[in-house]
């Protein structure tokens, strides 16, 4: 509508009208506001300007009062007492003095009166030279006002003026007079000026603080104020918008500004009212001008309207719409041609409708009936197919496609010939089927038949003539798949059997009475054991053949409708019985089935179960060895009479009854083996039931009695078959009088051990001496001998002449034997020395010993011709020096002996005897008489003079030694003038 | 070489009359000083007790040292000459009965320069003093200052 002839014409009307309106009452108010304003504003420069000039005479008079005191009683030249009267009666009549004092021309004070406190004339010398109070006056000779200063108890202010007293002739400041003023007193002053509402009149010093307020709070508080720098619309006091006028009293060098303020509602409420009166008036002037303008506007535009709004309904399709005509003018000429144009419109219009609706409803009907008949076809499960008698297909529905699964392509040919083209290979047997769809078609009577697909589903086939006014109309065809229908046959077949193969060959006995209490079916293998074969019993009365057998009840009860679970003894076979109502799908009872199973053999095993446990019991209770069991949560099940008399426990009679190891009642100690208390969770029983095992544990019991008995503990945690902790066992048998015998081993070994220190020690002792006898003897024994073969030796040197040959003789004899005997004594101390020498066991070739022995002795005479016959890699472990000791007398021994053979040969070998290794030296010497055999290892003993075979006799004996110390044994074998041979083995 | 002593430490006089024989039919006429044991052995080396005022610079030129002697035993002798700075370097050829191990060990380790077993074959003895006093008469120089 914004662009409607309406609209725009309105808009410039109020335009018009409105504009210069609007635009005078702006210029009016505005300056009638800020008259308004200006006036507010010297009102309040009015007032301040009064309060001045108020405030100005108030400290005026207080200046003519303090100069008066001068001028007219002369008080610079009375005496100090006069002055200090005259002073006493100026405070006495002016209130506003607090204090007066009279300072000379030094600044010292001469007078000093205080309304506050007592003083006098000669107490008050203060020097005040440096106060600004003389120095100011003094300087220039004009009155000084001091700062406005607030009484720190009540809060109000005073201030101090100093008047400087002239000398007359001189013109020079003489004295001064200082007076501390109450200032208070203004505060009066702006009480008494007559305020507009909203307006507030206050005094504000030099330093900002305000001095005066009629509202003496705000000086108390001690509120401040810094004066702006004009007047004019201002933040106030309060910190609101104010109208504000400031006007300045200068008091030597202090400034009084006194403000004037009103807030801006109030000082302008007058401009305020004005402006809101003229926008009153433009509003009205408005709505007046707007709604002439409408109305004049309407009267033009509603005909122009008015034939729009018909021309559009018509354009809409309402051809019943007719223009108004109200005027006679060109609008009413148009407006009557539209109008008989619109009618001759609707007449057309009318005629061409009543001929669609006539069409309309014909096809509505025909479809109805169509759709009835498909809605029919598809709402049906079987398959549908019509054809005509020249095989076309005419209908056909969705299930038909779908139970031969006919794609839409092959159904659009619409020909039954195709389709049976389609369909054939689905069929099991297709030959058959094409031979009869021949003489389906030309027969005319119904026909039907039983397809089966090679898919497994069955189709049952129905198709008749289809009759229309009687004439032949073509064929329907039905095709029902009863697949499912024939798979739940079987299936019911195959449940039946089932169940029956279940019943027939169940370990139990299973039956059903119908409600009358008759046997319908009793099968089950067990059912020979009560003396019956399957099915025997069916068409019997359950109450006649067990009448006094307590089961009867149970079927009873179970006819009731409850499931009964009972035994039952039949002909002493032990049953366990349910009898379970069961009833049909609408909850109707229709009998009860039996289920019993044989638990005859169940049941004895239990007994024999039971008999066993009591056999075990019996077993552990009356076992010598203490023994207990006890349950996880430590209750005690087998104390046995071992453990009671174990513990002393035996006269308890409480201990028998079900106690627990955790809270007993205890008479005895369970100590450890030092004598230690355990404590109760360290018992093995408590491990025990923790699943800990104790193996071989050594503890002590105290008994009551005092006595205490050492036990070994076995401790077990027994599971059962899903390793759920059901007991703990602990065994401990009685070590006590075991413990007693051990204690006397470990003394006797202890004891021992003692004597074998003893005797090392005296060994050592014995050792010790040997050696130091040897010692002595290899140096003093020889001694003498060096001297009788030396001196010997000198005599047959120095005086052979005096000799004759016998006393030579003689002599060479007794140097031989002295030389004999230094070589006993050597071979005796070697023999001592390898039984004192320390072993040093290692690894040892004796094939490389004896070789290097046989080339040594090859050496000393090397005409002999000796074979000697090593085996290689003989090895022993043993003391190097020793072994080689001992190899060196056999060998030497082999070689000395085989001196005067023809073809000597010494060997060495090894041999294993009697699982010992045996080591051999032979030789095809001399050898010796069998019969002194036992002679051969003894010191000095010798088989052989020393004519023929020189030696000490003391080489075997080593030999023994060094044997005998590596823990072997040596024995020898020899037949005289062919040889010996030497054994021996290294431990 | 007669100004080269021969300083014989030996208790028993059997033997000392028998080395000092040996010597001689080996021809080695050096001037034999004998000492009877331990004690008279190192006075006489530091020119103490009995031998005081001896001049101890002069220093024999081998010391025959038997093991065995009265009052302080070879060993000790041997010890002392060792830790002493004016005898630290004398040859010393231990003379003795015993050829019992521990005795050569301790000898060597104490700083004896030989050793020789006194056999009960004088002969045989003899020949080892003379071919030992041969050695360390002639060819041994001694250390400077000795």
């Amino acid at each position: 509508m914004q662009h409607s002839i309406r609209a725009r014409l309105t808009l410039a009307f109020i335009g018009l009208s409105i504009g210069p309106l609007v635009l005078v009452g702006i210029a009016l108010a505005w300056q009638s506001f800020t008259s308004q304003q200006q006036q507010a504003l010297d009102l309040q420069q009015e007032v301040a300007r009064r309060v001045a000039t108020e405030v100005t005479a108030f400290f005026e008079e207080l200046e003519n009062e303090l100069r008066l005191v001068d001028q007219m009683q002369g008080l610079r030249r009375l005496e100090v007492d006069e002055q200090y009267n005259t002073l006493a009666k100026l405070l006495a009549y002016q209130d506003v003095f607090v204090e007066l004092i009279l300072l000379d021309d030094q600044g010292r004070e001469q007078v000093h009166l205080s309304r506050l406190g007592l003083s006098s004339a000669e107490e008050g010398h203060h020097d005040r030279a440096e106060e600004n109070e003389f120095v100011v006056p003094r300087r220039n000779g004009q009155v000084y006002y001091g700062p406005v200063r607030f009484e720190e108890s009540t809060g109000e202010p005073l201030m101090i003026i100093a008047m400087p007293l002239l000398d007359a002739r001189t013109g020079q400041v003489s004295k001064v007079l200082v007076s501390d003023v109450r200032i208070k007193k203004i505060w009066d002053l702006i009480a008494d000026i007559q305020v507009k509402p909203g307006q507030r009149v206050y005094i504000v010093n030099t330093d900002g603080d305000v001095v005066a307020d009629r509202n003496p709070s705000i000086v108390l508080r001690g509120t401040s104020f810094t004066v702006p720098e004009q007047n004019g619309i201002q933040q106030g006091l309060d910190g609101s918008r104010v109208v504000l006028a400031f006007e300045t009293v200068r008091l030597g060098d202090q400034e009084f500004n006194i403000v004037t303020e009103q807030s801006v509602a109030e000082a302008l409420a007058l401009a305020i009212n004005t402006v809101v009166s003229m926008v009153a008036l433009v509003v009205i002037m408005l709505v007046a001008a707007g709604s002439l303008g409408f109305l004049i506007v309407r009267q033009i535009v509603r005909p122009v309207q008015a034939l729009a709004v018909t021309a559009q309904a018509v354009r809409a399709g309402d051809l019943s719409q007719r223009v108004q005509i109200a005027s006679q003018d060109e609008l009413g000429i148009l407006g009557e041609a539209f109008n008989s144009m619109t009618a001759r419109l609707a007449n057309s219009i009318r005629g061409l409708e009543r001929e669609i609706v006539e069409h309309q409803r014909a096809r509505a009907a025909l479809k109805q009936s169509e759709s009835v008949l498909r809605a029919t076809m598809e709402s049906i499960d079987d398959g549908v197919l019509v054809t005509t008698t020249d095989w076309k297909v005419s209908h056909h529905n969705t299930r038909f496609c779908q139970i031969w699964s006919i794609p839409d392509d092959i159904m659009a040919s619409g020909s039954d010939r195709v389709l049976i083209d389609y369909v054939l290979p689905q069929l099991a047997e297709p030959e058959l089927f094409k031979a009869r769809i021949g003489r389906i078609y030309r027969t005319s009577t119904s026909s039907e038949d039983v397809l089966h697909l090679q898919s497994g589903h069955i189709l049952e086939r129905y198709s008749y003539l289809l009759s229309l006014g009687g004439e032949e109309g073509g064929r329907v065809w039905l095709f029902r798949d009863i697949t499912e229908r024939k798979q739940a046959e079987i299936a019911l077949q195959e449940s039946e059997q089932r169940f029956r193969t279940v019943v027939q060959n169940a370990q139990a006995i299973i039956f059903i009475l119908d409600s009358d209490g008759i046997i319908t079916l009793s099968e089950g293998q067990a059912l020979s054991k009560i003396g019956f074969s399957p099915g025997e019993m069916v068409g019997k009365s359950a109450w006649e053949l067990y009448r006094d057998n307590p089961l009867i009840g149970d079927i009873k009860c179970a006819l009731a409708g409850e499931v009964v679970h009972d035994i039952n003894v039949i002909q002493e076979i032990t049953l366990d019985t349910v009898y379970s109502p069961y009833y049909n799908s609408v909850g109707e009872l229709l009998g009860v089935i039996g289920i019993a199973i044989d638990i005859t053999e169940r049941r004895r095993a239990v007994a024999a179960l039971a008999e066993t446990q009591a056999l075990l019991t019996s077993v552990i209770e009356q076992s010598p060895v203490p023994m207990v069991v006890a349950e996880p949560d430590g209750t005690i099940t087998i104390f046995n009479q071992a453990c009671l008399e174990f513990l002393g426990i035996a006269d308890e009679i409480e201990v028998q009854a079900g106690i627990n190891l955790f809270n007993m009642k205890r008479t005895w100690q369970d100590l450890d083996p030092d004598g230690n208390p355990v404590p109760l969770n360290d018992l093995p029983l408590a491990l025990a039931l923790q699943g800990k095992f104790t193996r071989g544990r050594e503890m002590r019991a105290r008994r009551k009695d005092g006595t205490e008995r050492w036990e070994m503990v076995d401790g077990v945690p027994i599971y059962d078959e899903s390793r759920n902790l059901i007991a703990g066992l602990i065994i401990f048998p009685d070590i006590t009088e075991r413990k007693k015998a051990e204690e006397e081993v470990c003394r006797l070994n202890e004891e021992l051990e003692q004597r074998v220190i003893e005797r090392t020690i005296q060994l050592e002792a014995a050792n010790k001496e040997l050696e130091a006898f040897a010692y002595s003897v290899s140096h003093d024994l020889r001694a003498p001998l060096r001297s009788i073969d030396g001196f010997s030796q000198a005599l047959l040197e120095d005086y052979e002449r005096d000799l004759d040959a016998g006393g030579q003789d003689y002599l060479r004899r007794v140097r031989s034997a002295s030389q004999h005997m230094g070589q006993l004594i050597d071979d005796l101390l070697k023999l001592s020395r390898i039984s004192r020498q320390e072993m040093q066991y290692e690894p040892v070739d004796l094939s490389v010993l004896a070789k290097d022995i046989a080339d040594e002795l090859q050496q000393t005479e090397p005409d002999r011709d000796v074979e000697f016959v090593i085996a290689e890699g003989v090895t022993v472990r043993g003391d190097p020096n020793l072994l080689r000791i001992m190899l060196n007398n056999l060998l030497k021994n082999a070689w000395k002996f085989t001196a005067k053979a023809t073809k000597a040969m010494i060997q060495f070998y090894e041999k294993v005897q009697d699982d010992e290794r045996v080591y051999v030296v032979k030789d095809n010497g001399a050898g010796f008489d069998m019969r002194y055999a036992h002679k051969l290892f003894g010191a000095f003993q010798r088989l052989h003079s020393v004519r023929e075979y020189e030696g000490t006799g003391i080489g075997l004996a080593t030999v023994l030694r060094i044997v005998h110390r590596h823990g072997g044994r040596i024995w020898a074998e020899a037949v005289i003038g062919e040889g010996a041979t030497f054994y021996f083995t290294l431990g | 070489m007669q100004n080269k002593t021969i300083f014989l430490v030996e208790d028993n006089p059997d033997d000392e009359l028998l080395i000092r024989r040996a010597l001689e039919k080996h021809h080695i006429l050096n001037q034999i000083v004998v000492a009877h044991d331990g004690v008279e052995a190192l006075d006489y080396l530091f020119g103490e007790g009995a031998h005081e005022g001896r001049d101890v610079s002069v220093m024999p030129q081998v010391i025959l040292l038997d093991l065995k002697l009265p009052r302080l035993d070879g060993m000790e002798v041997l010890r002392r000459l060792r830790a002493d700075e004016r005898t630290r370097l004398l040859p010393v050829v231990i003379l003795t009965s015993s050829d019992e191990e521990r005795d050569i060990v301790e000898s060597y380790e104490l700083g004896a320069n030989s050793y020789i077993r006194k056999p009960v074959d004088f002969a045989q003895f003899a020949d080892a003093v003379q071919q030992l006093s041969l050695y360390w008469l002639l060819l041994n120089q001694l250390p400077p200052g000795a």
